[in-house]
């Protein structure tokens, strides 16, 4: 055997070894993209959303097509699957063209801003938008994931809600008009049971670490982030971490000044402080344990006992002095709302009670009479619009949702079918503002009204995910 | 005639001096001692905007026949004879109401005697330190064993001077008993075991001013609460889903789970407290528990039917009183099938 005979042969054996190399490598990117892909599927992405009309029926909405589809869960198919083997193993190598794309909002690999990044990594962040799209349906179903907290942030003109992935703590933009959603952070902060958002970006995040402490991430997000930008960049949250065991945090939306309430030996303690922590000051303190507190625009602290069904509960204003100035109380499973004074509009306060299965809401408008609203919920359904009109909107279950519906509501134990109520303060009226299709059972909490009075937004208290209504069709 | 008169007055004075010796509450002054009247108000402790019910009593007088006259800071808000109550509202807290009554009788003998309505307020605030899980947007109630934690809010005015809490005297009764030991100046809180895990407790305080001349008292009634078992999904990605609790029959789309039990308004500082004892049982089948996380149960269903039939019972190693019991029946979606309940569970 000559030495041509030889280098043949090693030649065959090199290219059936790249070739077998190269069959190995392209299973291996199949299974580990298929893995992916289906993990993505049950997670909601490219799932279809549901359109809800105030007629009863219901139609899917596809973010990428814009067109309405029969299926409220349409797997995505690879486009893969239709180019050729060896275009498609080049593709793979090489990661180019459209194969290699990976499907809609799912980071590719060594993506600094996937969901397995390094916390605060710097890498250059990759484009992180998805399509546009014209106009969601009136009733949006945002995500199929949990969401932790929502917001909305702009004007009319350039309005966004901006929410928190519960899996991920990612903060995310949807905008109300086109549908088109963009990540704007890629720090990976897991399991998010809580998170609030001021309009000036600043983002808290809350969770529990392995000994089962509250934690509280407080976090900023950059102000390069454009919302506007079809070319917005997720970017890193930076922040820290505020002390421990929080037990209830409110924040002011505007400068993202803190007031929280934490545990301390004897009881509870109320502190203020800037959005990062500092200037903390105690103003208050307290041998309860279940204060829940809430920043109004107006810059007023109101503090509410945790309501139980048929327990007296009670709700003040927090002076920065320390003193406590009634509101409400003593009420049967007491919840509330308060509406801040500002412009020509007076405070007002909305209130539920709760007892003995049976719940009533009331309204007081400035010192005007308490009067009592045609509908059965809880305040904790409910949500003033800011604007100059006393108005507001609540989720009013369907049906009779039964003894201590309260309490079994905190506890997750029942949930409620809800039809969305809009309630005019100044005449004691309620009306039906939506009420979603027959197929669509929403457990209407978080609930938020933008500042024009235009869009509502809420979550689902059955399974956490992020809802937009639009009020006009 | 003289002697009578004289004797008479007597008696009204010396009535009048036991009536101010006993006076039922500080906010009712009387203004003169001469007087053979008394007047007690309905409520005893107005609130702000409260109406009060007057009523006029005299051991001396014929009230059915006498003409009486109420005045409210002045103006005459009731007359006529045998007219022995009225109403009035009063004002805001601190707000001073002076209430006259004159009664004179047909013979022409008269007596009057003043009293100072002085509202004030007193909020109640009870609730517990027993376990609720982080997060949890409602009460926590109070179990056998626990706390019930109260909390007293005055509001005492006077003159236009609030009276801060910290120089108020506080007497806490339960079932009418004084707590001697809870009790005293600046004392608006208290934090009282729930010992009874059957039976109503009233628990009632009252605030009083240094000197006597305003005070309220507030109480109400409550029972033990019983320890809710819940079971949640602790979820991979998610951690544990508190919005969701697992009812009696739950299908679970997977074939393996880490449930979370919270046991509602127990005895423990958190959820894997080293007091609490948990007993699960799979299947009838005891499952040893994790010593870290001990209220945490893994259940893979591969190979397996897919039903699972789960027991959980909770005892305390000190509180006797605790004896918490769930059940739930789960069916996971299984793919591999079979016949045999071999649950793998990871504790």
């Amino acid at each position: 055997m000559n030495m041509r005979t030889i280098i043949k042969y090693l030649l065959a054996v090199i290219i059936v070894l790249i070739l077998g190399s190269l069959a190995g490598w392209y299973f291996f990117l199949r299974a580990q993209t298929e893995t992916i892909t289906a993990q993505s599927t049950a997670r909601g992405f490219g799932a279809a959303i549901p359109e809800g009309n105030a007629d009863g029926t219901v139609s899917s909405f596809s973010p990428n097509t814009n067109t309405p589809v029969a299926s409220a869960q349409t797997p995505s198919t690879d486009p893969a699957a239709s180019k050729g083997f060896f275009s498609r193993i080049w593709s793979m190598v090489t990661g180019t063209g459209d194969n290699a794309t990976a499907p809609s909002g799912i980071p590719s690999f060594g993506d600094r801003s996937s969901p397995f990044s390094a916390i605060g990594g710097t890498a250059p962040p990759s484009p992180q938008t998805a399509q546009p799209i014209p106009r969601p349906p009136q009733l949006w179903h945002i995500g199929e994931q949990p969401v932790a907290g929502q917001l909305f942030v702009g004007t009319s003109t350039s309005l966004r809600l901006r929410y928190v992935e519960r899996a991920s703590g990612h903060v995310f933009e949807a905008d109300p008009e086109t549908g088109k959603i963009i990540r704007l952070t890629n720090t990976l902060l897991p399991k998010i049971y809580e998170a609030l958002l001021t309009e000036n970006g600043h983002v808290f995040e809350r969770s529990l670490d392995a000994g089962g402490n509250i934690t509280t991430f407080a976090g900023n997000i950059s102000s390069t982030v454009g919302t506007s930008s079809a070319t917005s960049s997720a970017q890193a949250l930076n922040g820290s971490y505020l002390e421990k065991n929080i037990a209830s945090l409110s924040v002011d939306r505007r400068s993202g000044a803190l007031f929280y309430v934490v545990r301390t030996p004897e009881g509870t303690a109320g502190v203020t402080a800037d959005w990062n922590g500092t200037k903390q000051k105690t103003i208050f303190s307290s041998v309860l344990m279940s204060w829940l507190p809430s920043i109004l625009a107006d810059g007023r602290i109101i503090l509410v006992q945790a309501a139980a069904d048929g327990v007296p509960g009670y709700a003040y204003e927090l002076k920065r002095d320390g003193a406590l100035i009634p509101l409400l109380g003593p009420v049967s499973g007491l919840t509330v709302r308060v509406r801040p004074a500002g412009g020509s509009a007076s405070s007002a306060i909305l209130w539920g009670q709760s007892a003995r299965g049976i719940m009533n809401l009331f309204v007081q408008v400035g010192q005007g009479s308490a009067v009592q609203l045609p509908i059965r919920t809880i305040a904790d359904k409910c949500a003033w619009s800011p604007g100059k009109d006393l108005i507001v909107y609540c989720g009013v279950p369907q049906g009779t949702p039964g003894q201590n519906f309260l309490d079994n509501w905190y506890r997750g134990a029942t949930h409620s079918s809800d039809a969305l109520w809009r309630i005019d303060a100044s005449a004691g009226t309620a009306e039906v503002a939506y009420a979603p299709p027959s197929n669509v059972s929403l457990d209407i909490e978080q609930i938020e009204v933008d500042g024009a009075g235009n869009y509502i937004t809420f979550t689902n208290a059955a399974d956490k995910s992020l809802w937009l209504l639009r009020l006009t069709k | 005639m003289t002697v009578r008169y004289q004797l008479l007055f007597s008696i009204v004075a010396l009535c009048a001096t036991l009536a101010f010796a006993t006076a039922a509450h500080a906010q009712f002054g009387l203004s003169g001692s001469d007087s053979a009247l008394s007047i007690t108000f309905s409520p005893t402790t107005p609130s702000a905007g409260d109406t009060v019910r007057l009523t006029v009593q005299s051991p001396l007088f014929e009230m059915p026949e006498s003409i009486i006259v109420w005045r409210a800071n002045g103006a005459v808000i009731a007359e006529g004879r045998g007219v022995d109550s009225a109403s009035v509202e009063v004002g805001a807290v601190g707000t001073e109401t002076r209430i006259s009554v004159t009664v004179t009788q047909a013979d022409g003998a008269s007596a009057s005697t003043q009293a100072t309505i002085i509202p004030a307020e007193l909020d109640l605030l009870v609730d517990s330190d027993s376990y609720t899980p982080p997060f949890y947007r409602g009460r926590p109630q109070a179990g056998a064993g626990t706390n019930i934690r109260l909390q007293a809010v005055p509001r005492f005015r006077r003159a236009g001077t609030t009276f801060p809490a910290s120089e108020l005297v506080y007497t806490w009764r339960r079932n009418g008993e004084i707590l001697g030991s809870f009790s005293g100046r600046g004392k608006s809180t208290a934090i009282l075991p729930m010992a009874h895990l059957f039976g109503t407790d009233t628990i009632s305080v009252e605030a009083r001013s240094a000197d006597g001349a305003i005070s309220h008292t507030t109480s109400l009634s409550f029972s033990a609460a019983e320890p809710i078992l819940t079971l949640y999904e602790d979820h991979p990605l998610y951690g544990i889903l508190f919005h969701r609790a697992l009812g009696a029959s739950t299908f679970i789309p997977e074939t393996e789970m880490t449930f979370a039990a919270v046991p509602f308004f127990a005895q423990a500082l958190h959820a894997y407290d080293p007091r609490l004892n948990f007993a699960w049982r799979v299947n009838t089948a005891e499952i040893p528990t994790k010593r870290t996380e001990p209220n945490k149960l893994t259940i893979n269903a591969e190979n397996s039917s897919g039903v699972a039939f789960i027991e959980l019972g909770i005892t305390h190693a000190t509180n006797y009183y605790l004896d918490a019991k769930g059940a739930w029946n789960v069916t996971f979606s299984s793919g591999a099938g079979g016949g045999t309940d071999l649950f793998r569970t990871n504790q």
